[in-house]
């Protein structure tokens, strides 16, 4: 009887190496016995293709696709090492420059925009031990001709709105939609620049041109938002009103923007906003929930630039003790890190504002 | 002699009795403090033993400043929130004090820190001088109003100093000071 727990040890480890053994069997793709590669001989040289070889115990078709995919996935691979190179370097006093801060928003998900250049070798089919094999192929040159095509028609965009930012100009919402035109246009030309380096192992010959001019625009970007003035004006209805408008300015810093609390003065904005606070019975307690609708005005003229809506899902507070506690917890959790996508997401359109 | 009179003589004797001492306070730069420096157990929402409310302002620079970043310094046990306002007589005298012995305060490791009570930075400068001995935050907005200012839909009062820990916790919180101010600092009690 003693040797009986043993033995079900001893068992199980049997029936369970049988298992494991029996997955390896499956249809997976990646398990099946690769046969020796086709050798690519001088058909496919490294520096003018991207090769890579697809297996599969089902069919052709599966294989072309684990192919066409293992290409993509070095290409990824290659443009992910060019952005985290790029991205990671520091200019010379350790601060992240406004071409690196826009990267790090827009390359996150730059991706190989011309996988269908990616063709099959028919020659290379094999069928050997029931396992079909197929090469795919990238043209170098062929994948950045057509990125070549794609940074210069981004370019026209950009470097036109990236002109007009240079005329003199005293609307600057006007001024700010350009701005918005000319980065979006960098941000197209940016992620085609990055492919073409992972492509081709060279810089795109415009780009340090276009580079240069997008730094221009950011100058004149931050000089033209330092000389904003704003007033920022919050309404009572929210409990504390300094520590609202305190975390308000200081999100509005964030942005690179310089709010002085008041109303309006000569050549300033203004941004009103009034707290609105709504309660509900939530299970723990009541709960609050805060909008700040409201309006940036123009001073001059007492023109309405934008009316906007600062609310987040976020900005809620409860408490099991009663309503004074949950408004407390609501005002806590509406700062300056909640604030700041709110506000950008509001002010942009009108105002040359930047996270920094 | 009329009531009249008898009146305007009590009136100008009690005059005559008040004006030395007056004459004495004005006529010494810094005049003995008596009186030692208030205790309290809160102040807004500040309570001692308990968190320090949230602060946040701006620096003379025009930099955003928060409560954290008074601790930057690994060498600072203790940052004391001397909040004032140029409009507050009492206030100066603190800041005086603190002045003159603020090599003993960052010997002891109490950083100061001067919280503007809603003023630009032209008016604190002109209170201060162009080169305070500790740095200077701007509360814009009235942050510190209910958080450390205000109890119960009382009045501002000034001057008001929070000695906080670095585990956030408030230590100490000093009303009106005393000649024992700076004392009561580097004690924190």
């Amino acid at each position: 009887m003693r040797r009986f727990p043993s033995l079900l040890v001893y068992g199980l480890i049997v029936v369970m190496a049988g298992c494991g053994g029996s997955a390896a069997k499956g249809p997976a793709t990646a398990a099946a016995p690769r046969p020796a590669p086709v050798a690519k001989g001088e058909r496919f040289p490294d520096t003018q293709y991207i090769v890579a070889e697809g297996f599969s115990s089902i069919s052709y078709s599966e294989a072309e696709t684990v192919a066409r995919n293992e290409v993509s996935a070095r290409v990824q691979s290659e443009l992910s090492s060019v952005v985290t190179s790029i991205a990671g370097s520091t200019t010379a006093g350790g601060q992240t420059s406004d071409y690196q801060r826009l990267l790090s928003q827009t390359t996150s998900k730059t991706s190989f925009a011309h996988a269908e250049m990616i063709q099959t070798d028919p020659a290379s089919r094999r069928l050997s031990n029931g396992v079909y094999q197929v090469r795919a192929v990238l043209s170098r040159s062929e994948a950045s001709a057509a990125i070549s095509h794609d940074y210069d028609l981004a370019a026209i965009d950009f470097r036109a709105a990236a002109t007009e930012l240079q005329r003199p100009s005293t609307d600057l919402t006007a001024w700010t939609a350009t701005l918005r035109r000319a980065e979006a246009g960098f941000s197209k030309m940016s992620a085609a620049a990055f492919s073409w380096r992972a492509i081709t192992r060279r810089e795109h010959e415009s780009f340090a041109a276009d580079l240069a001019l997008y730094e221009q625009a950011e100058q004149q970007r931050a000089a033209k938002l330092s000389a904003v003035k704003l007033g920022l004006v919050v309404a009572d209805g929210a409990g504390d009103k300094g520590r609202l408008a305190a975390s308000l300015g200081s999100a509005l810093a964030r942005l690179g923007l310089t709010a002085t609390p008041g109303d309006c003065a000569p050549g300033s904005y203004v941004l009103r906003l009034t707290p609105n606070l709504t309660w509900e019975q939530g299970p723990f307690g009541p709960v609050c929930r805060l909008s700040m609708p409201g309006e940036l005005v123009a001073c001059d003229g007492n023109r309405s630039v934008v009316r906007v809506a600062i609310d987040s899902k976020e900005f809620l507070g409860t408490h099991s003790r009663g309503k004074d506690q949950a408004l407390a917890a609501l005002i806590e959790r509406v700062d300056e890190a909640r604030l700041v996508p709110v506000l950008k997401r509001e002010l942009a359109g009108c105002l040359p504002v930047a996270e920094r | 002699m009329s009531a009249r009179s008898r009146i305007l003589v009590m009136v100008v004797a009690m005059i005559a009795a008040i004006m030395p001492c007056r004459i004495a306070v004005a006529g010494s730069k810094v005049a003995p403090e008596p009186v030692s420096t208030e205790s309290l157990a809160s102040s807004g929402a500040a309570k001692v033993d308990a968190a320090a409310p949230w602060l946040a302002g701006w620096t003379l620079e025009d930099q955003v400043w928060n409560l954290r970043k008074a601790f930057a310094d690994t060498s600072t046990d203790r940052v004391a929130l001397v909040f004032f306002a140029t409009w507050c007589a009492p206030c100066k005298q603190g800041v005086m004090q603190l002045t003159a012995r603020a090599a003993d305060l960052k010997a002891g490791g109490v950083s100061v820190v001067l919280v503007d009570y809603q003023e630009d930075a032209a008016k604190v400068r002109g209170f201060l001088g162009d080169k305070p001995a500790f740095p200077v935050v701007l509360d814009r907005f009235g942050a510190s109003e209910q958080s450390y200012l205000r109890t119960n839909g009382d009045q501002v009062r000034l001057p008001r100093t929070v000695l906080i820990g670095r585990d956030m916790k408030v230590q100490a919180i000093f009303g009106s000071e005393g000649g024992d101010y700076v004392d009561r600092l580097l004690s924190g009690r």
